[in-house]
């Protein structure tokens, strides 16, 4: 046991006298590994948030299913069955044409507007159920007999919900780039302290050094690398994240913002992890060579 | 301890270095190894600690098939074999302690073993004075002495030295020649490729010549040449 803590020493000594060797060229890698991970961290909040307004707004879902002018007394009761029977509709409520004028001189402040052929259709106003998919809804209530069209708010709901699919895909695939190039990135810096080593390697070769023993220091070192670029994001990403939430809350109350400790200790987990990965993953790019 | 069946080397840039080499050499002895430059002396050392494989026959070290060993053996087979260069290949950023001691530090000795080996060691090679030096300021021949004392910390079975002497004055020559004397006095094998014809002359040992990769002569108690 005091001879592994005594390797591991020697090893930890090593690997930071080659983080020293190189000093300018390990904290450039170290900034890379720290933006990359910022960049991460920043992406899996905002869709953390995202995800969470989005679930506000599902619960609040309102759909207004207007009627086709020729419809006739069979027809709507056919229609009123299947809103009763669909699962995705918790309550509904019908809007007669007279309604429906009511309404709209409400609205518009015109209480002595007079019209003398009401062009408004009959309609439906459906309460949706919390987590309903509603694409497949919208789809269906189309097809339901005497339908003649479906409120607007539907194609607004649907673009945010696009958007949020569109912003997933651009995050995922910078993290995807900015992480192939941090691992480049590490895995070049070692590839440069190994050069740089390789009088050493050679002599260690020579003595008896096993293949493991040679590289443990370099992944020692790219460990660090990771782990302290993660660490700087994070202290980033928590000192400002909260600054965020109190600026954010005071411009526009009505945008949730997740801020339980919970949320973001996952997050810490999470860009330590990948630290580690990064970390890891590069040096051994660059340490195959190291061979008998 | 060391045996050579019909080895030959050829590089992949097509130089061939040996040539159908048959070759034993017995437990403790003391062997020169002798020739023009290019001759193949080199090489021949390198084989056995396993630094390049024959292109054909056998190589065979203390009972161990040096082809036939596996990657992760290697390693242990470097152990039981100590190599000391003509240039030391010293690291400059070190002490002098610190350097042999990396050679024990490397199979994971305990620390208290470590430190007492290398303080053995350098003492016996009279180098306890300047345990705390860098390789940068010693003298050459102090050099050597430290490349022999990392090469015999693990109590190796084999020393091979190549042209151990060839940095050195003739005083300080006779003095690495009566180290390695006195270490192969102990039992370990030695193999010392040189151009030194005064202290080969002196030294009255077994004689192996090389011209061209191939053995041209191979004499106990020898002289320099190897026509």
């Amino acid at each position: 046991m005091t001879d592994r803590v005594q390797s591991l020493r020697f090893h930890v000594q090593e690997a930071l006298s080659g983080f020293r060797q190189a000093l300018v060229m390990n904290l450039a890698t170290l900034s890379t590994v720290a933006i990359t991970l910022f960049i991460l961290g920043s992406f899996l909040l905002f869709m953390r948030n995202m995800n969470e307004n989005l679930k506000v707004l599902r619960s609040q879902l309102q759909l207004t299913v207007y009627l086709k002018r020729s419809i006739d007394e069979a027809d709507r009761k056919s229609l009123v069955k299947q809103i009763e029977s669909d699962p995705g509709v918790v309550s509904y409520k019908f809007i007669t044409r007279d309604q429906a004028l009511q309404s709209v001189r409400e609205w518009m402040g015109w209480t002595d507007f007079e019209v003398r052929d009401n062009p408004l259709p009959e309609s439906f106003d459906l309460k949706l159920r919390d987590g309903v998919d509603f694409d497949a809804f919208v789809r269906r209530a189309g097809a339901w007999p005497g339908v003649d069209d479906l409120s607007v708010g539907e194609k607004e709901v649907g673009a945010l919900l696009k958007l949020l699919d569109l912003a997933r895909s651009v995050g995922l695939l910078l993290v995807l780039v900015l992480g192939t190039a941090s691992l480049m990135i590490i895995a070049n810096t070692i590839k440069l302290t190994v050069y740089a080593r390789r009088t050493e390697i050679s002599i260690m070769k020579l003595v008896g050094a096993t293949n493991w023993f040679i590289r443990t220091p370099f992944l020692i070192e790219g460990l660090l690398q990771g782990l302290t670029g993660a660490a700087i994001a994070l202290v980033l990403l928590l000192s400002g994240y909260p600054i965020l939430v109190s600026r954010l809350h005071s411009i526009a109350p009505f945008i949730r913002l997740v801020d339980e400790a919970g949320a973001l200790i996952g997050l810490s987990w999470q860009l330590l992890a990948m630290g580690i990965l990064l970390g890891l993953l590069g040096s051994l790019i660059s340490l195959r060579r190291i061979a008998v | 301890m060391i045996q050579m069946y019909n080895v030959s080397k050829v590089f992949s840039n097509g130089v061939e270095a040996l040539n159908n080499v048959n070759l034993h050499v017995g437990k403790g002895e003391f062997v020169f190894l002798i020739g023009p430059s290019g001759a193949g002396k080199t090489t021949l050392m390198r084989l056995i600690f396993r630094e390049e494989l024959p292109s054909s026959g056998h190589v065979i070290v203390d009972g161990r098939n040096i082809e036939r060993l596996s990657a992760c053996k290697v390693p242990y087979l470097r152990r039981s074999i100590g190599v000391v260069f003509q240039d030391f290949r010293l690291l400059d950023n070190r002490t002098v302690f610190e350097n042999v001691a990396f050679a024990l530090r490397v199979t994971n000795a305990p620390a208290a073993d470590v430190e007492k080996r290398t303080r053995r060691v350098l003492d016996m090679l009279g180098l306890g004075h300047k345990k705390s030096f860098t390789p940068l300021q010693l003298s050459g021949g102090e050099k050597q002495r430290v490349c022999i004392a990392r090469a015999v910390i693990n109590n190796p079975s084999i020393l091979l030295t190549d042209e151990p002497t060839g940095n050195l004055d003739p005083d300080m020559s006779l003095e690495i020649m009566d180290i390695l004397a006195e270490i192969n006095g102990k039992g370990t094998t030695l193999i010392v490729a040189t151009h030194n014809s005064q202290l080969v002359n002196k030294m009255g040992k077994r004689v192996i010549g090389l011209v061209n990769g191939e053995v041209s002569s191979d004499r106990p108690k020898g002289v320099y040449s190897y026509s």
